[in-house]
């Protein structure tokens, strides 16, 4: 669709958000793309996230500006996006239009971030097909352009961005200074804009208890993690987020290099532990896999917080060859489609956080029990 | 534990976030993680924590000017309004002039947290594309520039965007006299 350049964008806009309602219940029936569970070194890596935060030069950052000044934002982003090859067939969502379980499904799907899903102003979510690629508007900058990929794919996920980020630069004024690079509302994220994430499953070095000192090894000035750490030690799913923690004096390249060295490096550190693991105790990762399989194909009640931690455990028995002929992307799929605010969009019993858990457990004894 | 956000049900997990060795932790319980769509932690939860952290460097670096006089503390961006103390605040600037009119403050805010004040990476792509009146009036401006510097390659290039824009414009003449955003 090319548009016309000097029909009102905001008569544009307003015609396309008012499927705004339509669109999300489209976009909750369908999986993202990046759930794939045979991308590289997914065994260890569940997905790959590159951002880029970005500002245009003639308006103040959303913390500052008008109610009009950020619609007008809205509108010469979503004039922009809208004619984008690159993003497909894509989704704009007028934030404004949307409740509160649209939002929290929103952060659910790694769309929108937590305190965006609270802000009230004017803000405009896109979203490309099978939500490789997205941007949100006016969250603490004016753009915040994202990247996902499945497994480990730093280089894919920062290909996708860089061309979306020159196609709007050469439409947009994007707010740059030749000493700061790309401006931002904070501080942290001036110069290149760029966070590269990584969302790794550690396991055995949960379990080995060796996961605190081997991520303070890892160039702990550069690069910042971030785990949910449940009751005690243990890690909820033992996954954590590990990205740059610098955006300015460094190349993108430089970057996205370290960060693929960070990953190569935990790789080896995983897949060694996992070694060790089960050479040293390999009766008792059975047991607890086996245990796992146990409550899932049993239980009648499972919380979110439950469901992730023995989803960890039968991960870790596919990984070591102790459950065979099973499918990974079907676990990442259900780490997506059961979480709270999905139950709700999708299953009309869901409603209060009981029969969430009823249907959550329902709902795993069908489709795990396809695995064994 | 009480969770740090009802502060009336117990803790049910801690958000952990380590950087430069240093540990900071959001203890909640399952109610207000489920509440605030952060069970995921695929999702994570970045820039909640981002606000936090310059906070704290924010005041570390500030307090290091150490000739600063007090008047400075209410000094404002011309371009947001916004002054120097509400910034030390909510750790947000509130537009690209900030980093013209908190230059000294920033670049020592900036080592801090980064180790370096000077950009190095990638540069946004030369405008190509043309769509609104107000674009036009810009891309005079740039024309201008570009024949002072003798940058004339991009002149050519401006030159060309422009004849083009203004022959599409007068072929529509209701186009929009956009209001200019300062």
């Amino acid at each position: 669709m090319k548009s016309d350049p000097f029909k009102s964008p905001a008569a544009q806009w307003l015609a396309s958000s008012k499927t705004t309602a339509q669109n999300l219940n489209q976009l909750a029936k369908r999986l993202p793309g990046w759930l794939e569970g045979d991308a590289p070194h997914s065994d260890i890596v569940i997905s790959t996230r590159v951002r880029l935060a970005r500002n245009l030069a003639d308006y103040p950052f959303p913390n500052a500006a008008e109610q009009n000044e950020l619609e007008e934002v809205v509108q010469e982003i979503y004039r922009t996006l809208a004619p984008s090859q690159l993003l497909g067939q894509a989704m704009f969502l007028d934030m404004q239009k949307l409740g509160k379980l649209d939002r929290k499904f929103l952060v659910e799907r790694r769309l929108i971030s937590p305190p965006y899903a609270e802000s009230s102003h004017p803000g405009m979510l896109a979203v490309g097909e099978d939500e490789y690629l997205s941007v949100m508007v006016n969250e603490e900058d004016h753009l915040r352009i994202q990247s996902i990929q499945p497994g480990l794919n730093v280089e894919e996920a920062w290909r996708l961005i860089s061309q979306l980020d020159d196609e709007m630069g050469e439409q947009l004024d994007f707010a740059f200074t030749d000493h700061f690079g790309y401006l931002t509302a904070c501080p942290t994220n001036t110069g290149t804009g760029m966070r590269v994430s990584l969302f790794v499953h550690l396991p055995a070095l949960a379990m080995l208890e060796e996961i605190e000192s081997v991520l303070g090894k890892l160039a702990p000035s550069e690069i910042t993690v971030r785990g949910f750490y449940g009751e005690g030690t243990e890690v909820v799913g033992n996954i954590f987020q590990i990205s740059n923690q610098l955006t300015l004096g460094r190349t993108d390249e430089s970057i996205v290099k370290r960060m693929e060295e960070v990953a190569e490096k935990l790789l080896s550190l995983e897949a060694d532990g996992r070694e060790r693991l089960l050479n040293d105790h390999r009766l008792r990762v059975e047991d607890k896999v086996f245990r796992t399989v146990g409550i899932l194909q049993n239980a009648r009640m499972i919380s979110s917080l439950e469901f992730l931690n023995l989803l960890s455990h039968l991960r870790l028995g596919i990984d070591a060859g102790i459950i065979k002929n099973t499918d990974r992307s079907v676990l990442n799929a259900l780490m997506v489609i059961l979480q709270p605010a999905h139950l709700q969009k999708t299953q009309r019993e869901a409603q209060d956080d009981e029969r969430r858990d009823i249907r959550r457990a329902q709902l795993v004894r069908e489709k795990i029990s396809s695995l064994f | 534990m009480l969770c740090q956000i009802c502060k009336k049900r117990p803790v049910a997990i801690s958000y952990t976030q380590v950087i430069n060795q240093k540990k900071t932790q959001l203890s909640i319980c399952v109610k207000c993680a489920e509440e605030k769509g952060i069970t995921n932690p695929l999702a994570g939860l970045p820039e909640v924590f981002g606000k936090i952290v310059a906070n704290i460097l924010g005041e570390q670096a500030l307090e290091e000017i150490e000739d600063r006089p007090k008047r400075q503390g209410g000094r404002r961006c011309p371009g947001c309004n916004i002054a120097l103390d509400a910034f030390e605040k909510t750790g947000l600037l509130g537009c690209d002039q900030c980093y013209e009119t908190f230059a000294k403050e920033l670049t020592i805010l900036l080592r801090r947290i980064h180790g370096s004040s000077k950009h190095i990476g990638s540069r946004p792509r030369p405008r190509r594309v043309v769509s609104t009146d107000r674009d036009l009036g810009k891309l005079r401006k740039e024309l201008a520039e570009a024949i002072g510097k003798e940058k004339f390659e991009r002149a050519a290039e401006l030159r060309d965007l422009i004849r083009d824009a203004e022959r599409e414009a007068n072929h529509k003449p209701t186009a929009r006299t956009r209001k200019q955003a300062k």
